[in-house]
């Protein structure tokens, strides 16, 4: 439901977690599956895609083994009434020469049928969990925010992350030395010209929490009856675990759902939303209040409750199971945390060039954190910087701007504001990513210097983003580019 | 688009690797269609939680158009059925494993 798989059918690969192994999500041992949809393409013959127009129902899969295909939905042992008919979600083949018209033609079916917001604007904003953690402070956020203000304008959002909570679940009481409360920092960025934007993991709680202790009937119960324990059944969680998923077949958790989004609107000034361990709601293994309704359907109707309380906030996603949450999220996060090192600079920025297909179709994509600062060499910056901005999506730095070096700060008021463009991979290595009429990347992700060749049409001129350097083609058009080890280049076309 | 990759190969050589990159062409050039064809008249059914449940009374219809499949499942009996898993195209491959995912 959320991991990304590359490869073969005869050697899959997986851009780090696996939902088997990770989330624990059953699945056949023998088979490969694949949630939401799968792109085949088998030697010299185009490409075929199988894929779910929608989950809202159940959450579907794709089971391939070496010899048969199985495409179905988890029914999660909910019984069929006598005389009922369920109506499942459309599954849907396509078929082209080219993988990227196969993928917008799903992609653009799917938006359609799940009213998509792909057309979301594209914030700015800088994020605290990269630079203060979980042991962030009022004070630090708020020194940050003065830089933004001072010497990074194009920053419109401070984004505070997770730590300012006192427990998961009790978002309206602060970390006892965080040292303020919510309100008062919000209004403190709105006072230097900013907009607060506001992580929330609103489908958990964890046990030592407010609300687990004054609703332990608002959770997915195991089969005894008790709040399930997400660390029996699949992942517990990363931080203060192990978490317990609200169960939003509830109506209670609905309105609470709702009253939360409603009160960070109105009494923090917040339109900018980071849901994250969304996940924890579609928990497989448990049983609802509601026994008619399925894990998707729970978990979307605790999503339409957040939207009901947010009404038209910016909502980024992550952690999320994806194809359920189509329809409510602006932006989805497509990676893993990115951290200032080439390992992850590769990892993240070849999982968002994956799922780029989705941006602008099924929401626009957040490719988290623009880091700055760390002992990543000038070439891997380049490469992450590049990847980041040839993705279209939202542009966020991670760095404590308090200790950046001014050149680095230069850097964010080069990229300026995000493009928009939708990315288009030319190549299953990644190696090269165009835009529709916007600017091209070229990467080099090996440890080894790389030639590329390229062909431009006589009368245009092309020049590196970073560099500054032109490209020089020849009468026929031909240019051999010559790229170090871990480096890309960013290609703006001027006219001659 | 006035800038691209140049992905020219160049065959220096032999009728033999042709003949061989042929072959192979051809002998893997219908897995995408036979799958198509076989998916076209894949089976749909529904697996019961208990396999002792009378299953003879949930109908599951699968209606093609233009590519997408409408599956609908449908109890006629009497008595409620538990379904652990809905299956709406089961159906054979042979695709490669060099098959790209």
């Amino acid at each position: 439901m959320l991991s990304t798989t590359s490869g073969t059918l005869g050697t899959p690969a997986w851009e780090s977690y696996r939902d088997a192994v990770h989330y624990r999500i059953p699945e056949p041992a023998d088979a490969l599956t694949a949630y939401g949809m799968v792109l085949l393409s088998p030697p010299y013959q185009g490409h075929l895609l199988i894929g779910f127009l929608s989950c809202k129902r159940f959450v579907g899969a794709i089971n391939i083994w070496p010899d048969r295909v199985r495409v179905g939905f988890d029914a999660e042992n909910i019984s069929i009434a006598p005389g009922e008919r369920w109506v499942l979600d459309p599954v849907i083949l396509v078929t082209s020469a080219d993988r990227d018209a196969a993928l917008a033609a799903f992609a653009e079916r799917t938006a359609r049928l799940n009213q998509a917001r792909a057309d979301s604007r594209l914030h700015t904003g800088w994020s605290s969990w990269n630079a203060l953690g979980e042991n962030l402070h009022f004070d630090e956020v708020l020194a940050n925010a003065l830089v933004v203000a001072a010497r990074a304008t194009m920053l419109d959002y401070i984004q505070i992350d997770d730590g300012y909570q006192a427990a998961m679940g009790d978002w309206f009481d602060a970390r006892p030395d965080f040292g303020g409360t919510m309100a008062d920092l919000c209004a403190a960025i709105a006072r230097v010209g900013k907009k607060p934007a506001v992580w929330v993991a609103p489908l958990i709680a964890e046990r030592n929490s407010n609300l687990f202790r004054e609703h332990p009937d608002w959770f997915i119960k195991d089969f005894a009856g008790a709040p399930l324990n997400s660390d029996k059944t699949s992942f517990g969680g990363w931080r203060h675990g192990p978490w317990y998923g609200l169960d939003g077949s509830h109506p209670d958790v609905q309105y609470h759902l709702e009253q939360v989004f409603r009160r960070m609107r109105s009494e923090w000034g917040v339109d900018y939303f980071k849901l994250d361990a969304l996940f924890w709601g579609a928990l497989p293994g448990g049983s609802f209040h509601n026994p008619r309704m399925s894990r998707a359907e729970a978990y979307r109707s605790a999503l339409a409750a957040v939207r009901r309380g947010a009404g038209d906030a910016f909502i980024t996603v992550a952690n999320a199971p994806l194809w359920p949450t189509i329809g409510f999220a602006d932006a989805s996060r497509a990676s893993n945390d990115v951290r200032s090192s080439w390992s992850s600079f590769k990892l993240v920025g070849r999982q968002n060039l994956r799922r780029s297909w989705m941006h602008r179709r099924l929401w626009v994509t957040d490719p988290d954190s623009i880091m700055l600062g760390g002992n990543a060499t000038e070439n891997e910056f380049r490469v992450h910087w590049t990847a980041v901005y040839i993705s279209g999506g939202i542009f966020l730095t991670g760095d404590d701007l308090t200790k950046a070096r001014p050149e680095r700060l230069d850097i964010l008021q080069r990229l300026g504001r995000p493009t928009g463009f939708k990315p288009r991979v030319e190549d299953e290595r990644l190696e090269f990513v165009t835009t529709d009429g916007g600017p091209l990347a070229v990467f080099n992700w090996d440890d080894q210097p790389k030639q590329i060749a390229l062909a431009a049409s006589p009368r245009s001129r092309w020049q590196d983003f970073w560099t500054q350097r032109d490209l020089a083609f020849d009468r026929t058009g031909a240019c051999a580019v010559a790229l170090g080890p871990r480096d890309a280049l960013l290609l703006h076309r001027t006219r001659i | 688009m006035s800038l691209t990759r140049r992905t020219a190969i160049s065959l220096t050589g032999s009728a033999t690797l042709l003949a061989i990159v042929g072959d192979a062409q051809a002998r893997a050039r219908n897995s995408l269609k036979n799958y198509i064809r076989s998916a076209g008249h894949a089976s749909s059914y529904a697996v019961p939680s208990d396999a002792a449940s009378d299953i003879e009374h949930l109908r599951i219809t699968a209606r093609w158009a233009g590519g997408v499949v409408r599956a609908v499942l449908e109890n006629t009996g009497t008595v409620p059925v538990a379904i652990k898993e809905i299956v709406v195209l089961d159906s054979p491959h042979d695709f490669p494993e060099s098959t790209g995912i």
